[in-house]
């Protein structure tokens, strides 16, 4: 017994060296300016020759004052809530799409097919963004939506539902052109992802859910959406981190965008810090106000799928045990 | 027996129309996602105003081919010449050197995780969990500050590293690792005589295949793309990469730009969904 853990304690020392590149890159070029920009959200660090970070109570000044001004500032707001609504309004429809078309091309008794076809093609929007294609594609889906919605609206106007100009103002701005713009650009992975979690669950239980009765829905929210909480994890983290932090799509759209209708906080901080402006002080206040807003996210995230129920309440049980145990102890 | 084969052909039509409604909407995506590349492989020459009044350059090509291939020769020769090689020169050293250090470094860190018992193990499964919400953009004014401070701007060096070391791969890396990797296959090869290093390489790396294959993907086209790194850290004109100096708004019509993210795609293909699938069993 004392040989083999001897032989086991040999190869432990491997762990540590196979662990120690990504670890050393990572607390160096990662986790060290993530702390020194959350240092700089209570500095002052402004201008390009400035004298370094100064602590903000240290020259007088309130600690909350980078956080004040980030928050007085309109055009913070509007970011604040650009990017709740694009969030929103990107993730809810696209993950309408990409479950649904997921759940009917993988459904056993309709037999779509093509299927490979469709895991290329619905992936290619992602695969050539930034590009000068995306450029076209872009280009092209505005196209594609302004005039499926100006029919609609001429449609509307000549049999006179009493509909008027402003009825379809939001459909006319920049925001629905980046909200479609950014489904069909994100939604690929997405539907990649939930094929995956579909398709690795065994099949036996669908037969078995068929025989019972179930019918479409059922099986998808009883049965396939339980099954795939670990890739369901991974597919809500993705979304959270890329929904929160967007600013490739509305930037394309925002070159003259002076009422604001584009800016998110991503665009925020990049306009704050390196845009000419150099406030990297308001900048990391925004970024931290963004870190928080993540947080609650993953907060959310984690109770909903990584949090087991059962075992929480097994663990509170035992806290609770050895605390009486404990308290037994002392009185004795 | 009537009323069964009555319900039976209810049940059929609604899954006819299911099917039929399943087929419009994909196809309809499929055609729209893919509609901008068939219209660029036809009008691949159209002038910069974006204008498609003029004639296509396969119709030109047609027309005369002589004339074309050495009009193509001069553009060829006037490529070689111009900063646009320099571009796309630091652009492959990024691209490449970010894809190979950072599926390596994930592989290794995900085996380390799984294969050996150390005393940290768990704390950094969970460090890599809570770290992998954040995003990468949130350090940059840090790392901005921290890269000037040490007067390394225009280094290419210094836009690889921070992209190297990427928690969401080694936890993608890590899940497919547990639910495919087994004791008694590196046990054996220890009994053979075979070093950690080598049973690495020889034997998880391929094992590992269809993951690196899915995230090979994503870390390639994010970083053949990205403009926010670059564009705030290599400022002079010859460190400048591929993304920053022909950006989005510049339309430059040129398969340069998307052979690449496509090429490799179509290498990762293959393995793309299987090892969606594989990783996802456990967690």
């Amino acid at each position: 017994m004392t040989n083999r853990n001897n032989i086991s304690r040999h190869y432990t020392k491997w762990g540590y060296i196979f662990v120690l590149p990504f670890v050393v890159i990572f607390l160096a070029f990662n986790f060290y300016p993530l702390i020194c920009t959350i240092w700089y959200a209570f500095c002052d660090l402004r201008r390009f020759d400035n004298p370094g970070p100064r602590f903000l109570p240290t020259i007088g000044e309130p600690w909350y004052r980078n956080f004040q001004q980030v928050f007085e500032a309109v055009s913070f707001r509007d970011a604040f809530k650009n990017t709740l609504m694009f969030f929103f309004a990107t993730t809810i429809p696209e993950w309408l799409l990409a479950f649904w078309l997921a759940a009917a091309i993988t459904d056993r008794r309709l037999g779509i097919k093509g299927k490979t076809l469709y895991k290329t093609a619905f992936i290619f929007p992602k695969l050539i963004s930034g590009s000068t294609l995306s450029g076209l594609l872009l280009e092209h889906l505005v196209m594609f939506t302004a005039s499926t919605v100006g029919f609609v609206y001429v449609a509307a106007m000549i049999n006179g539902f009493g509909f008027e100009m402003q009825d379809f103002k939001f459909f006319f701005s920049n925001r629905f052109l980046v909200i479609v713009v950014s489904v069909i650009i994100h939604f690929g992975i997405t539907f990649i992802y939930a094929v995956a979690g579909i398709t690795s669950i065994p099949v036996e239980v669908f037969e078995a859910a068929e025989i019972d009765g179930a019918n479409r829905p059922q099986t998808f929210f009883h049965i396939t959406l339980p099954c795939m909480k670990p890739i369901m994890f991974f597919i809500s983290v993705v979304a959270l981190v890329d929904g929160l932090g967007t600013s490739d799509v509305p930037s394309a759209f925002g070159l003259f965008d002076t009422l604001r209708l584009c800016l998110t906080m991503n665009m925020y901080i990049i306009n704050q810090a390196y845009m000419g402006s150099y406030i990297y002080d308001r900048a990391s206040a925004a970024s931290l106000i963004l870190l928080g807003l993540i947080g609650i996210g993953a907060l959310v995230i984690y109770f909903v799928f990584i949090r087991d129920k059962d075992e929480a309440k097994l663990r509170k049980m035992i806290r609770k045990e050895k605390r009486e145990a404990k308290r037994l102890k002392e009185t004795a | 027996m009537s009323e069964i084969r009555h319900e039976r052909t209810i049940l059929q039509q609604r899954d006819l129309k299911l099917r039929i409604a399943t087929y419009i909407v994909t196809i309809l995506i499929t055609i729209l996602v893919l509609s901008p590349f068939i219209i660029w492989l036809t009008t691949v020459g159209y002038t910069a105003t974006g204008e498609m009044t003029e004639r296509s350059e396969l119709q030109k090509f047609i027309a005369n081919p002589l004339k074309r291939i050495l009009r193509y020769w001069n553009q060829v020769v006037a490529f070689c010449e111009s900063p646009l090689l320099i571009s796309l020169r630091n652009s492959v050293i990024v691209t490449g050197s970010t894809c190979i250090g950072c599926m390596y470094i994930s592989a290794l860190t995900a085996y380390g995780l799984t294969a050996y018992e150390w005393k940290f193990r768990k704390a950094l499964s969970t460090f890599i969990v809570v770290v992998m919400m954040i995003p990468t953009t949130m350090s940059y004014i840090g790392y901005y500050k921290m890269v000037q401070d040490l007067g390394l701007i225009n280094n290419l060096a210094m836009v690889i590293f921070p992209t190297v070391a990427s928690p969401i791969t080694v936890f993608f890396m890590k899940m497919y690792l547990q639910a495919t990797f087994s004791r008694e296959l590196v046990e054996s090869a220890r009994i053979d005589g075979a070093g950690e290093f080598r049973i690495f390489n020889k034997l998880i790396l391929p094992m590992l295949k269809p993951a690196i294959a899915t995230q090979l993907i994503f870390c390639f086209s994010q970083s053949w793309y990205d403009t926010y790194l670059p564009a705030i850290l290599l400022i002079k004109d010859e460190f400048r990469t591929y993304g920053v100096a022909y950006s989005i708004y510049v339309i430059k019509p040129m398969i340069i730009t998307v052979a690449p993210p496509i090429i490799a795609y179509l290498f990762c293909a293959k393995h793309i969904v299987e090892g969606v699938a594989l990783g996802s069993v456990k967690q």
